[in-house]
């Protein structure tokens, strides 16, 4: 009992100041900070819309940016974008969910592993995998139709990837992972007496699968499906690789022309159009919340239960096959394709007397690669953290209580997600830049950082709070009456809880990071240069190949990355 | 904070200096003032290109400044100028950009008089300096074709030779109705040719793309036999590959590269030193040797053989910013 | 000095109160417990106590120490107020071991490692778990972990103990083992312990004193023999068992003890019973019957003094192994009856029905 003293007065000093100070205190320090990341940028952008001229030069206000909006171009890039991003999700969430289970909840050989390969399409900068699949499905010599040819004698085309397929196909490469990843440890930590009550009740084994491991992962899966679309409206590199030889038109890249394609750069239109698109991702996100609105969706709770896998005796073989079928197609073409060419002089050219270790020697030597790396380094790993850290406790405040002020938290940290890149980038520039100069932000490594959060915060807030909704809220309770505090609860349950999904989000993150370009090149100088960045130069200065290698190296700390937290998680799981 | 202040010190001591060399205009002086300054940030739009880094580094070398290089796409490189400068804040000191960006800039007043360089009175026409810019490179424009597939009698020797009916589908080019490369050649050819050589060409129905490096890779794997307009200097990359650059007998479009001080640059006189490096012989050549065409007098001679005939072809035309959103237009409703 | 103290303690949600003004004493080593049907406020209550859910009204004590004041906007946090909690659910924390489970409460409260090792082996000992330390907490059976929550509980020698319908989740035969030793713990650590559930023969076997709760009132406070036997309201004795109801008119009333023996007439049916308060005659009564405490005579037998007597006819049976349940028609009801397997009427049998004066509670009407 003699620690119980100070506690006592504790206890009895602080209780009024922290309930009637404390709380409010925090949220709004938590709303000022998010409001500094999120509604300062994007308040710089509303200005941009509303302004005939950007920030800093003499204009008037007017609703031409808006106005100008309605032509017929821009309605057919906006069909075009919402098929190719319906279409591209859907399918990803039906193959993420399929892995997702295989991997989790079935005894299908080999998943760990595959667990781990079949992630890797995410990591590889766009660029790579579009020109591999480019070298792969072009109509006239892509090596898939060189083979068709050669195989059934005929002339025809099997695959063009310069079309609507294509572009898809090219999304789905990232959207699948991205997706898989965010669902994967949802479906892990389930307790599987709820699918078996279900199997006991006279469910078959796929009206469990869908009424009840599907429906209790609503949540998760709606969150990832949302950002997952959100992410195909905003997308451009697939879109401009594939689609303009073919004149296919999307938003973003309508955007990307009225900046660059005018004597005088449309900042107006082109931020109006960000907004138009927000407010429809926005529509998304009211929808979401009316379904999801009052249903529990806790499936990890304090009793017991061990987290069996379905048997699925011979069937196992086919689900196996599925992910071999997935890797091959996804990772091993692609994968391949960037190894290999990694040691030839040129992407595609697969000729003995061109084998070489240049590239790999060029990268090595590169001074300014290693000096991107080690920023990029220093700001993924800060960057992913500090992210999470905000990402959880947003989570916690959205999910676990009902504080006032909690929606307009929530909708915050949704708003970088729904802003086209190209189009927040800016919002950045000019937010930092217009600071006064006394804020050592604009030109530091800070106005990297701060937008790398900003960027990663709608992430880490929808992986947390995926995960917090599924445990229940007896354990924090108990945490809180054995004499844990708040902070203390977060970290040694809640978060430990969650530690999968943080380890997910925390990859995810640092990952974006260090593949973020449209607001990096805004905002980056001399002495913080990233690796995008350099990746970018290597790119237009015509050395593709040693941004595979740079590639590479970025699938190796994947692998890397993923091997050392899925060993602490499957601990904890075998545990379980 | 610490570089803030190093920036700080040494945006205090040129001011003295700058107004010294201004009045006797003795070029000794600008170069001891660069000296003095000892450090230059450039912005370029010319992302990854290793010819600069060796013109740099030679820079450095030759005077102990130290020289930093802000890398982005011509459009990224004009908005910071321009965010940064109504902020008040001035880091930078040369704008590297092409003439249509630079006009533009020009015309925003973002930059300030480069003062007196003495290599200006090299320049070769059609190429000029004024009050504010002097020019850089130049990039030339030409064909790029499969040596696989078209055979030496089949290739073009003339811009209309595209428009045989022998390259209907086959032709690969960077889009026209975007900045860049492909609207370049588009208003060049409509200078030359006119609209109807445009409409012939639509027929050809050309493949249109916007990543210039993947399209040259894809001509030299073979998908396409022919691709234009092609970057003289990227033939560097692509040594060793199938491929071969013709210049036509018309001649070659082409985008000059300018720089210019930018306005209130911290390092002017280190600015106006580099201005004359770049237009030394020795610098141009590296840019000749690797393809752009230089523009000072008597360096195409001096060039390697390969490049030599490539390079001492006539200057077909370049493009006018004040025209370049009418052309844009043009060029969407000629090629839909 | 009580142990807990709550004075007009309500929780509001709305329009609804679902705690209505609760005032309750729980005295220094009691074991209380909240009974009553689910919805009836009792968890609630507990909660509050526990501080997971602030109290609208009132003021709640805990050793001396006022841990809420709803008036004053006085709120301790939970984890301020040295509690020890046994969830319904247990809340074992699957990702950690049964020791680390054990020993949270102590190492949030950054203890010693080694008297944090000797508390929770004691504490461990205390519920017969100590071999079971190192396993992970998931891979326990129900009954195990039910210890371990009750070692948690224990182990940083809480003022009170709370816990919430902590047998619900186990199977009959475990549920009776583990209230006993439980109980037995209890008695021999002398903790306060505040007990909610809405199982009457576990709220009994416990306790020593239960309140019993429905629509966030406490109905009555007692010990659970009086609860049972003397209820002070219909909706406390129909929430233990079946009882059976009479509707009778007083005849006469007269003290005797703590109560009074009341002279009853109802409708075929006459004799004595008791009551708390003194009646007039003429009042009307409920008159309260457990069906264990009715004898069945034959038909016409008569009525003797200290006894109230009715008659009916039998019209159903349950053998029941030791025992047998019968229904019986009697003034217009169906009366449970419990007797003796083997000494019982057979079904068609006309019967009297005969129950002891000290079995027989009036209500006041």
């Amino acid at each position: 009992m003699t620690v119980a003293v100070p506690l006592e007065q504790q206890g009895a000093a602080f209780p009024r100041g922290l309930a009637r100070y404390g709380r409010p205190a925090g949220i709004a320090l938590l709303i000022l900070a998010l409001g500094f990341l999120t509604l300062y940028p994007m308040a710089m952008l509303l200005y941009g819309s509303l302004h005939s001229t950007p920030p800093g030069m003499a204009g008037e206000f007017n609703l031409d940016g808006y106005a100008n909006l309605a032509t017929e171009e821009n309605f057919q890039a906006l069909i075009n974008t919402t098929i190719l991003s319906v279409v591209k999700t859907v399918l990803s969430l039906a193959l993420a969910i399929l892995l997702a289970w295989i991997v989790a909840r079935t005894d299908t050989p080999g998943r760990g592993v595959l667990e781990v390969l079949i992630t890797l399409p995410f990591f590889i900068p766009p660029i790579l995998t579009a020109t591999a699949w480019a070298m792969l499905g072009n109509a006239q010599v892509g090596t898939i139709n060189l083979a068709w040819r050669w195989l059934t004698g005929s002339e025809g085309t099997l695959v063009d990837v310069y079309s609507y397929g294509g572009i898809v196909w090219h999304m789905m490469q990232y959207s699948t992972p991205f997706i898989f990843l965010f669902i994967v440890d949802a479906f892990r930590a389930m307790d599987p007496s709820l699918e078996e009550s279900s199997r006991m009740s006279g469910a078959t084994r796929w009206q469990t699968f869908w009424r009840i491991t599907f429906g209790l992962m609503l949540p998760v899966t709606t969150s990832a499906f949302l950002l997952s679309f959100i992410r195909g409206m905003e997308s451009f590199e697939s879109a401009v690789f594939f689609g303009t030889p073919v004149g296919i038109k999307v938003l973003t890249t309508q955007i990307y022309d009225l900046i660059t394609q005018r004597a005088q750069p449309d900042y107006q239109g082109a931020t109006a159009l960000g907004f138009a698109t927000l407010a429809l991702m926005f529509l998304l996100l009211v929808v979401q919340s009316r379904v999801l609105r009052g249903r529990s969706f806790t499936t990890v709770t304090g009793k017991a239960y061990s987290p069996n896998v379905t048997r699925l005796g011979w069937m196992r073989w086919v689900t196996f096959a599925i992910c071999v079928a997935f890797f091959v197609l996804t990772v091993a073409l692609p994968v391949g394709q960037l190894i290999l060419s990694s040691f030839f002089q040129f992407f595609g050219f697969y000729q003995l007397d061109m084998l070489t270790l240049d590239h790999y020697r060029s990268v090595w030597e590169n001074r300014q690669f290693w000096g991107a790396f080690g920023n990029t380094l220093l700001l993924g790993f800060l960057g992913a953290t500090a992210t999470m850290v905000l990402g959880g406790i947003i989570a916690y405040i959205t999910t676990r209580t009902t504080w006032r002020g909690r929606r307009l938290i929530d909708i915050l940290a949704w708003l970088p997600w729904m802003m086209p890149g190209m189009v927040l980038g800016i919002g950045f520039l000019w937010g930092f830049a217009i600071l006064p100069h006394a804020v050592p932000i604009y030109g530091t490594l800070w106005a990297l950082l701060l937008a790398y959060v900003a960027l990663g915060t709608p992430v880490a807030v929808r992986v947390t709070s995926g995960a917090y909704a599924q445990i229940a809220k007896d354990l924090e309770e108990c945490s809180r009456v054995h004499g844990a505090g708040w902070w203390q609860t977060l970290g040694r349950i809640l978060v430990a809880l969650a530690w999968p999904a943080f380890a997910v989000g925390w990859v995810l993150i640092f990952f974006g990071i260090m593949r973020e370009l449209s607001a990096s090149i805004l905002l980056y100088v001399p002495d913080t240069e990233v690796l995008s960045v350099v990746m970018l130069k290597m790119w237009n200065g015509g050395k593709p190949e040693a941004v595979s290698v740079i590639g590479l190296v970025m699938l190796v700390m994947v692998l890397i990355f993923r091997w050392v937290q899925l060993r602490f998680i499957k601990r904890r799981i075998s545990t379980l | 904070m610490k570089r803030r202040t190093v920036l700080g010190l040494l945006a205090a001591s040129p001011a003295i200096v700058r107004s010294a060399a201004a009045q006797t205009d003795d070029w000794a002086k600008v170069v001891e003032g660069a000296k003095k300054e000892g450090k230059l940030l450039i912005y370029t739009a010319s992302i990854g290109s290793p010819f600069h880094r060796t013109v740099i580094t030679a820079f450095e070398k030759k005077y102990d400044i130290k020289v930093d290089l802000l890398e982005a796409r011509a459009s990224e490189v004009r908005e910071r100028v321009r965010v940064e400068q109504s902020a008040g804040r001035f880091l930078g000191d040369l704008h590297h950009n092409g003439s249509t960006t630079t006009g533009m800039m020009q015309r925003d007043g973002n930059f300030q008089p480069r003062g007196f360089v003495p290599n200006v009175k090299n320049i070769e026409a059609p190429y000029e300096a004024d009050d504010i810019k002097i020019p850089a490179e130049v990039i030339s424009y030409c064909l790029l074709v499969n040596k696989n597939i078209v055979k030496p009698d089949d290739e073009p020797k003339s811009w209309k030779d595209l428009l045989d009916p022998r390259w209907t589908g086959k032709i690969l080019s960077d889009d026209y109705r975007a900045l860049g490369g492909g609207a370049v050649f588009f208003v060049v050819m409509q200078n030359t040719f006119g609209r109807e050589f445009h409409e012939k060409l639509a027929a050809q129905k050309p493949v249109f793309a916007r990543d210039i490096q993947n399209s040259e890779r894809r001509t030299a794997r073979g998908e396409f036999p022919l691709y234009l307009p092609f970057s003289l200097q990227n033939l560097n990359n692509l040594k060793g590959l199938p491929v071969k650059a013709i210049v036509p007998a018309e001649g070659r479009p082409y985008v000059r590269f300018d720089l210019s001080t930018l306005k209130n640059a911290p390092h002017p006189n280190a600015a106006r030193l580099f201005m004359n490096h770049y237009l030394e012989p020795e610098s141009q050549l590296v840019f000749a040797n690797a393809g752009y065409n230089p523009v000072i007098k008597g360096v195409v001679e001096k060039t390697l053989p390969e490049i030599r005939p490539l390079l001492a072809t006539k200057a077909l035309g370049t493009t006018d910013y004040t025209k370049q959103d009418e052309m844009l237009a043009l060029a969407k409703e000629i090629y839909k | 000095m009580p142990s807990v103290t709550l004075q007009g303690v309500g929780r509001h949600f709305g329009a609804l109160k679902a705690v209505d003004s609760v005032d309750l004493a729980v005295e220094h080593g009691e074991f209380l417990t909240l009974l009553g049907p689910s919805g009836c406020g009792k968890t609630t209550t507990l909660r509050m106590v526990a501080g997971l859910e602030r109290n609208d009204t009132g003021t709640i004590v805990i050793g001396g120490r006022t841990v809420s004041d709803a008036a004053a906007e006085l709120f301790v946090q939970p984890d301020q107020r040295k509690l020890g909690m046994v969830f319904q659910s247990y809340a074992i924390w699957p990702h950690m071991t049964v020791f680390d489970n054990v020993a949270y409460p102590l190492s949030v409260r950054r203890l010693p490692k080694a008297e944090i090792r000797t508390r929770v082996m004691t504490a461990l000992r205390l519920v017969e778990m100590e071999a079971y330390a190192e396993r992970p907490a998931p891979a326990l059976s129900g009954g195990q972990q039910q210890r371990v929550a009750i070692a948690r509980a224990l182990v940083f020698e809480p003022e009170v103990l709370l816990l919430d319908e902590p047998l619900s989740n186990l199977d009959a035969r475990l549920r009776s083992q583990m209230g006993d030793e439980f109980r037995a713990l209890q008695r021999r650590l002398k903790i306060t312990t505040l007990y909610v559930t809405h199982d009457q023969e576990e709220a009994m076997a416990l306790s020593d004193r239960v309140v019993v709760m429905d629509k966030g009132r406490a109905l009555q406070v007692g010990a659970p023999e009086t609860v049972y036997r003397r209820p002070a309201s219909r909706a406390v004795a129909a929430f233990f068992g079946a009882p059976n109801f009479i509707d009778a008119t007083v005849r006469e009333c007269r003290p005797e003890g703590d109560s009074h023996v009341l002279t009853i007439e109802g409708a075929g049916a006459q004799g004595e019973c008791r009551t708390a308060q003194a009646q007039r005659p003429g009042d009307t009564v409920l008159v309260m019957i457990r069906a264990e405490d009715v004898a069945l005579g034959r038909s016409n037998e008569p009525a003797r003094p200290g006894q109230l007597v009715w008659r009916g006819r039998v019209t159903d049976g349950v053998f029941r192994g030791s025992r047998r349940s019968l229904a019986v028609d009697a003034l217009g009801r169906r009366f449970n009856v419990e007797c003796p397997a083997t000494r019982a009427a057979a079904v068609g049998d006309d019967v009297t029905l005969k129950v002891d004066a000290e079995n027989a509670w009036a209500l006041s009407g």
